[in-house]
């Protein structure tokens, strides 16, 4: 795909994507057309519109490996008819183009490219190469095909929320609510909305991926997808590494913390305004010196969704939840870890810690996708109230239904906005890439 | 030796969003294809006398 101008678009200044940075020629490649159908046809009608220029389409010069022209993983050695795995890739790869993995970095995203002059810009963050790979391994982590992701996507650390999502779904789905369509969930299992005529298809996986996905799904992808990413930051980054390529207009960060102030009381929520990047699984591409700020939009859509949840407002809301900074570390027994890391933590105001929210907030950053971050202060370990098996579980069952409840209402109030609105400007670098 | 490829489509440009995604879905679709063909002969044991390629 690509799109040449030779001037400078005139263009309201409120927008964060849909334009090219300057003249000259900027291209992609791009795979699954099918699958990204509505995104492909937006990027480019807002080109066009924004240049009134046309968009070139034709065949790139990068070759299809062999393993990405399956939608699913096959196992190509095991299709083949000798037995002998040295002789059959050394076949594979005299006949056929196999995975090339420098065309999948992420040096666009990254900003640290270098083209050779005269060489077109980047039309998008991702190439087709580097999408598909993210294809097969959002399967492959998730039990889901990638066509059932949504655009608003719910990370969690917490099985609780899992089954309060399900529940909460199917319930929808039963009563068959107006903008539903369907449930899906690992192995591809669909429940579709009772409206739509009910039933279910497919067969749960044996055994579990490492991080299901569930997504409740709604026309032209604006449902919402909730995934369990289990616990640490190199899940974090993982998961959202392959998310990032289907470009969703949102994720958000539910699940539990330590409260580190002794005012806080568990059960409390703590909205993330800022990030102590204790994790270190993305300093390399995001260094520390970046800030990853907080994002207006989805402060406000959380803040006021605590608000209508709780019945809570005003200088009252203070009672339950705190704003402030969250610290994300690589090291789940930082309490046992001496004196240094508490002080770090006293320094840096921080209010909760965790060890997965940095990373999924530094790497919606990274990739220019809106993030939010919402904890519930499950322990106290600063102040003698560690976790421990069975601690309150129906406490934490109630907690973990409106926690869940205020994440899908914050979600519902993200959808109002114009999407320009929600891709905040504050994401993007001086030469940006037009594709949202 | 010439790789064997699909035989090349040329670069159009196009005004309406749509239909220019519709192109899109047709070169994925005729080139992924293509590549599933001769590997799917190729694991039954057919023989390809060049490099199989597609873009």
């Amino acid at each position: 795909m690509r799109v040449t101008t030779s001037t400078y678009a005139r263009l309201d200044s409120r927008l964060s994507y849909g334009f090219v940075a300057g003249p000259g020629v900027h291209e992609t490649s791009v795979t699954r057309p099918d699958l990204f159908r509505n995104y492909f046809t937006e990027q480019i009608r807002l080109l066009i519109e924004n240049h009134g220029v046309p968009v070139e389409i034709g065949e790139s010069n990068e070759p299809i490996p062999i393993h990405f022209a399956y939608r699913r993983d096959i196992n190509l050695e095991a299709s083949l008819s000798t037995n002998d795995d040295s002789v059959v890739m050394r076949l594979l790869r005299d006949v056929f183009d196999t995975p090339d993995l420098a065309a999948m970095d992420d040096a666009i995203a990254d900003g640290t490219f270098e083209l050779p002059p005269g060489t077109p810009e980047p039309l998008a963050l991702f190439r087709a190469a580097r999408v598909d790979y993210s294809l097969r391994r959002l399967y492959h982590y998730t039990g889901t095909d990638p066509e059932h992701f949504q655009n608003f996507v719910i990370f969690t650390n917490y099985q609780f929320y899992v089954d309060a999502f399900a529940q909460a779904c199917r319930q929808r789905l039963a009563s068959g609510e107006g903008g539903l369509e369907a449930f899906v969930g690992p192995g591809n299992v669909m429940t579709r909305s009772a409206r739509l005529g009910g039933g279910t298809d497919g067969t749960a996986p044996e055994r579990m991926p490492q991080m299901p996905a569930f997504h409740l799904v709604a026309p032209r992808d604006r449902g919402i997808t909730l995934i369990n990413i289990g616990t640490g930051p190199s899940n974090a980054r993982n998961i959202t590494d392959h998310v990032a390529v289907l470009r969703p207009h949102a994720w958000l960060m539910l699940g539990h913390c330590a409260g580190l102030r002794n005012s806080q009381r568990l059960g409390d929520y703590v909205l993330a305004h800022g990030y102590l990047r204790e994790d270190h699984v993305l300093d390399r591409e995001l260094p520390l010196l970046v800030p990853v700020p907080a994002l207006a939009e989805m402060q406000v859509a959380l803040e006021q969704a605590v608000g209508e949840v709780t019945g809570l407002t005003g200088f009252e809301l203070k009672r339950l939840m705190r704003t402030g900074t969250v610290a994300s570390v690589d090291n789940r027994n930082w309490e046992i870890s001496g004196p240094e890391i508490i002080r770090r933590l006293s320094q840096s105001r921080a209010i909760a810690l965790d060890m997965e929210s940095a990373a999924i907030a530094a790497n919606g950053y990274r990739f220019r996708v809106p993030y939010g971050t919402l904890l519930c202060v499950s322990d106290k370990p600063l102040h003698g109230e560690i976790k421990l098996a069975g601690m309150a579980s129906e406490f934490y069952r109630q907690r973990v239904g409106q926690h869940l409840e205020i994440g899908l209402k914050a979600l519902e109030r993200l959808k109002l906005q114009e999407s320009e609105r929600l891709h905040s400007r504050k994401l993007r670098s001086f030469a940006e890439v037009a594709f949202q | 030796m010439t790789p064997e490829t699909p035989p090349a489509i040329a670069t159009e440009a196009f005004t309406d969003a749509a239909a220019a995604v519709g192109r899109l879905e047709e070169i994925y679709e005729r080139n992924t294809k293509f590549l599933r063909d001769r590997f799917e002969a190729y694991a039954h044991g057919g023989a390809l006398t060049a490099r199989v390629r597609a873009f």
